[in-house]
């Protein structure tokens, strides 16, 4: 018998197997689900894109006028030379008494030609366009005014000082790991290499001078009025020192990071009470890592925590690992509780993925950043026209009750239970 | 090496055997002063022995209780006589906390021993030591403090992301080609294996593991789960 049963148990075996393989193969369902959060990364992507093109029309419009004057000069010139080489020996051409003659016009404008382009005018007109690319010189603008008009048109910059590791990385990460280029931007000690990589992405003054940290000029030129917070990053107390207390002249209540290794020692005593200036305890934390490294090799592998996808929600993190590209969701965030990725995705919950991939942890950090969705359902035009009626009615008792203000005698107040008696003794009625 | 030099080196070293030195230390920055600092706290001061650039107050003032040596010529660091004076006779450890490239490369070209680990700080490591390191992967460490900076500029940032407190450590060898999915540790939750070849793959715990996988652990309290963990791991040691 056992004999009989075994095949079957194996033809059993070999159903599941190719169940599995079907389940392992993507239905309708799963590339339309692809293809919806593809459609909302190209969304997300070209909000940021529109928002880089407005920012960047907003910054040229200076510019736009500078063309203008340009264009203008270049019609004047061309005016100039087409009254003087043709204008004005047409006009002496018909001015004499035999108006036909067109030799005469003919030897005149040689004549004229002759006025024009010779080594006087000529000297003339290097002379001129020298004096124009002087004017044009003088009107572009300084590196640092340039930096200023441009870091300007945006709203809450944080500020990096520094080229140390430190900074290098958290750049790096921002940009190119999570795509918040927008919300940084960077004042380099050094002309580094690794600093013109991030030209494209982010805005960049880099000071010719270290000294010019000490001054205050730097700091009254770019004035940091849209800064949120200042995070201190070089390598050096000294500049640090200086970098600390030029932009608390200025700007007295933004948050300033610095870390606690290249911290002046002045910023720990009791007399400084900044409510606003933030110590990272990089120390500790090195210092940490050092002595658990004495017994273990560690180290962080590239994951994120993010706000679940909208195109996930009710979906499972299974799914979402199987659509995304070079991606892998390693757990479910719900509140404080840790659930397998095989858990139904829900509105508020946080994934935890691994990325193998700088550029496609971009794409979907950009759909949850640009794109992400509020707690509270919209309400449907039904519901909105409900509210408004309601609403209306409302105002109208309210406006009724103002109007009637009559002094009336105090009814006695009816009670619940009295209520509840008189519908019994109704109903026994 | 003149007379008194080597005379100073061999006592250092004679100092090291007898107190049987398992760690030594190159530095003298800011993170030598606090590495050493917490060592005398956890009471392990008799295992270490320091090797600093420079004469500062606070060696001094560790000097009773640390072995140290001063070496204030950066030329001796880039000769084998110094290290070879030393002999590391008892040494599992050591430390390189230098900022400059050069010393620490010259430190590592010195340290040839297969037996020794050599521990880093990722913010002063080469490039050169960093592809060392993915070359012999156990044998040195990088302490990524860089990341756990950037982690806390990124809280500052109230950004709607995270970066969660996921570590990866290497499978124990008595757990190599076998499935780790009965791993249990206290607040610490056992996510994936992470098999670093050709291509980062990652791997459910079911599959057997194979040699310079990593293991991928969420922690759960980051000061409690490393407790646990620790202790988890010397149990295999042991």
């Amino acid at each position: 018998m056992n004999n009989q049963l075994e095949p079957k148990k194996e033809d059993k075996g070999k159903k599941n197997d190719k169940k599995k393989k079907k389940g392992q193969k993507r239905t309708f369902g799963d590339n339309m689900r692809q293809l919806k959060f593809n459609l909302t990364t190209i969304r997300a992507n070209s909000k940021v894109v529109f928002r880089l093109v407005l920012r960047e029309i907003k910054y040229f419009v200076p510019l736009q006028d500078l063309f203008l004057l340009f264009f203008w000069i270049f019609l004047f010139i061309v005016f100039g030379l087409v009254i003087v080489i043709w204008g004005i020996p047409l006009a002496l051409s018909i001015i004499p008494n035999d108006p036909f003659k067109a030799y005469d016009l003919h030897i005149n404008l040689i004549k004229w030609d002759g006025i024009i382009f010779n080594d006087t005018t000529l000297r003339y007109g290097a002379g001129i366009i020298g004096t124009v690319t002087i004017i044009v010189r003088l009107m572009i603008k300084s590196p640092i005014s340039k930096y200023r008009d441009k870091v300007n048109t945006r709203k809450d910059v944080t500020y990096v000082f520094g080229t140390s590791r430190p900074a290098e990385q958290f750049l790096f990460e921002m940009i190119f790991q999570f795509g918040y280029e927008e919300r940084v931007s960077l004042i380099a000690d050094n002309d580094l290499l690794w600093i013109r990589k991030l030209r494209a992405f982010i805005d960049i003054y880099v000071v010719e001078n270290q000294l010019e940290f000490e001054k205050e000029n730097l700091y009254d030129i770019i004035g940091f009025e849209n800064a949120s917070r200042i995070m201190i990053l070089t390598e050096s107390i000294e500049l640090n020192q200086n970098i600390l207390t030029n932009i608390r002249r200025i700007r007295p209540d933004v948050d300033i990071i610095l870390l606690s290794q290249y911290a002046p020692a002045f910023v720990f005593s009791e007399l400084v009470q900044d409510q606003h200036l933030m110590i990272i305890e990089d120390l500790d934390a090195t210092v940490q890592g050092l002595v658990l490294s004495l017994s273990m090799d560690f180290n962080f592998p590239p994951t994120v925590e993010i706000d679940v996808p909208r195109t996930y929600i009710g979906s499972t993190g299974v799914a979402m690992t199987s659509d995304l590209v070079r991606q892998k969701v390693l757990l479910v965030r719900r509140g404080d509780e840790l659930l397998s990725p095989e858990e139904k995705l829900k509105l508020g919950d946080r994934v935890i993925i691994y990325f193998f991939s700088d550029y496609f942890m971009k794409m979907t950090n950009r759909v949850v950043t640009e794109l992400p969705l509020l707690p509270k359902k919209s309400k449907t035009k039904k519901e909105k026209k409900k509210d408004k009626k309601k609403g209306k009615e409302e105002i109208e008792i309210n406006a009724l009750d103002e109007e009637l203000v009559i002094p009336t005698i105090e009814e006695p107040v009816v009670k619940d239970t009295q209520l509840y008696d008189s519908t019994t003794h109704d109903e026994v009625d | 090496m003149g007379f008194f030099k080597r005379r100073r080196v061999r006592k250092f070293a004679e100092k090291a055997v007898e107190q049987q030195n398992t760690m030594f230390v190159f530095g003298s920055n800011i993170f030598t002063e606090a590495f050493i600092d917490q060592l005398i706290q956890i009471g392990a001061q008799t295992r270490v022995a320091l090797i600093s650039d420079k004469k500062l107050n606070w060696i001094e003032e560790v000097k009773d209780e640390v072995n140290v040596l001063y070496e204030e010529q950066n030329e001796e660091y880039a000769k084998r006589h110094l290290y070879e004076t030393i002999g590391f006779h008892n040494a599992e450890k050591v430390i390189i906390l230098h900022e400059d490239p050069l010393i620490i490369q010259n430190i590592m070209s010195f340290i040839s021993n297969e037996e020794l680990k050599v521990i880093l700080l990722a913010q002063f490591a080469p490039p050169f030591v960093q592809y060392l390191a993915g070359q012999k992967q156990g044998q040195i460490i990088i302490v990524d403090n860089l990341n756990q900076i950037v982690n806390e500029l990124y809280q500052q940032m109230s950004l709607p992301l995270v970066k969660p407190p996921v570590i990866s450590i290497p499978v124990p060898e008595s757990r190599i080609s076998k499935p780790i999915d009965d791993l249990q540790i206290p607040k610490v939750r056992v996510l994936n294996i992470l098999r670093e070849d050709s291509k980062d793959k990652i791997i459910p715990l079911d599959q057997p593991t194979q040699e310079n996988d990593r293991i991928l652990l969420y922690l759960e309290d980051p000061e409690e789960s490393l407790k646990h963990l620790v202790d988890f791991l010397s149990q295999y040691q042991s």
